[in-house]
């Protein structure tokens, strides 16, 4: 109890604790220390990268929001910011790396290739990252600025107090939109049959 | 003007064509099929390009829709000798024996053109995909393949592939 009244003279915690009890102040907290304190996996693909790598520099500082802490292991990173165009080879990796990540974890889809695979609609490149992975923020822009990453951290930070992160009432994780990876679909038909 | 190279390869390869000239400038034969190891190897050991520089693939469905022997192969070498280029061509339609026997460097490159344009390199000494995962089911630079993954809705794009 006396833990508790601490928490609440924390803004953020206290709104929250007035209709819940313990273990509720509880979860919330444990989101509030999370959403603070997100620590990307380094995964740059491709010129989205550089836009990720200004973020993390002096002029834009992504240490604002807690994220300054870019990991090499992906067993250290609870937030992977996918910055690029996702190869159909590199796509079993990515999927590697997201698995070995602990969870509660989140992805950010980074610029419009790993959304939907952007101007690459040909057969190397993975039609959008949410096909291996499930993606929470989805970054548009070719690439997107510092500024927006940082706003597509800010809504997954706002996603995660707001509990709509994966971590489901009964501990369930939202799946991706597939089990494993889809290459081809009726659509990649040659076009006289289709 | 007829360069060294030409009238080498003119005095070696006599029933060979003359492929059409070339905006590089490149000595080009035309080789029969069958002769494809052979005329690589006389290439190397008689007119001493000894430098494998390349070796890719055209598939000329679209251009030659009734020719059964759709893919032509480009072999490009070098010699420091002759500080030349000279280039082979030969078609098929589907099948070539492999150069890895004369050029080990031709080992990658036969891999590569099988995993683009599923032409089969014989004798190869491990036919794998290079490029696309391993349980990919096609070979997507045919030019039958489709050309995108996804479909495209605008008119302008529509227009232009159905033509």
């Amino acid at each position: 109890v006396a833990d508790l009244k601490i928490y609440q003279q924390h803004d953020g915690i206290a709104g929250h604790l007035k209709d819940g009890g313990v273990a509720f102040g509880l979860t919330r907290l444990l989101d509030w220390g999370r959403e603070n304190s997100l620590w990307p996996a380094a995964f740059g693909l491709a010129c989205c990268a550089i836009e990720m790598m200004a973020t993390g520099g002096s002029k834009f500082d992504i240490s604002r929001f807690g994220s300054e802490l870019f990991r090499a292991s992906p067993r250290q990173a609870d937030l992977m910011i996918v910055s690029g165009r996702v190869s159909q080879k590199m796509a079993p990796v990515l999927r590697e790396v997201y698995d070995q990540m602990p969870e509660p974890k989140w992805v950010i889809a980074m610029g419009d290739c790993a959304a939907c695979g952007g101007i690459f609609n040909n057969y190397a490149i993975l039609q959008g990252v949410d096909r291996i992975v499930p993606v929470d923020v989805y970054v548009p822009g070719c690439p997107p600025r510092p500024e927006a990453l940082l706003d597509g951290i800010i809504k997954l930070q706002e996603s995660i107090s707001q509990n709509h992160a994966r971590l489901g009432k009964h501990g369930h994780w939202r799946e991706s939109r597939t089990d494993s990876p889809v290459f081809h679909s009726e659509l990649e038909k040659p076009r006289s049959d289709r | 003007m007829t360069s060294v190279v030409e009238q080498a390869l003119t005095a070696r390869f006599p029933d060979f064509a003359l492929s059409p000239a070339t905006k590089d400038g490149i000595a080009t034969r035309v080789v029969p099929l069958e002769l494809w190891v052979a005329a690589a190897t006389a290439l190397r050991d008689e007119l001493s390009f000894l430098r494998f520089i390349d070796l890719t693939c055209v598939d000329r469905i679209v251009d030659e829709p009734d020719r059964a022997d759709r893919f032509e192969l480009h072999l490009l070498t070098y010699s420091m000798q002759h500080k030349a280029w000279a280039r082979l061509k030969t078609r098929t339609a589907g099948n070539v024996a492999s150069l890895t026997s004369v050029f080990p460097a031709a080992h990658a490159y036969e891999r590569e053109v099988w995993d683009m344009f599923g032409v089969v390199a014989d004798g190869h000494p491990a036919l794998t995909r290079i490029l696309m995962p391993d349980a990919w089911p096609t070979h997507p630079l045919r030019r039958d393949e489709p050309l995108v993954v996804e479909p495209v809705d605008f008119t302008v794009t529509r227009a232009l592939y159905d033509t």
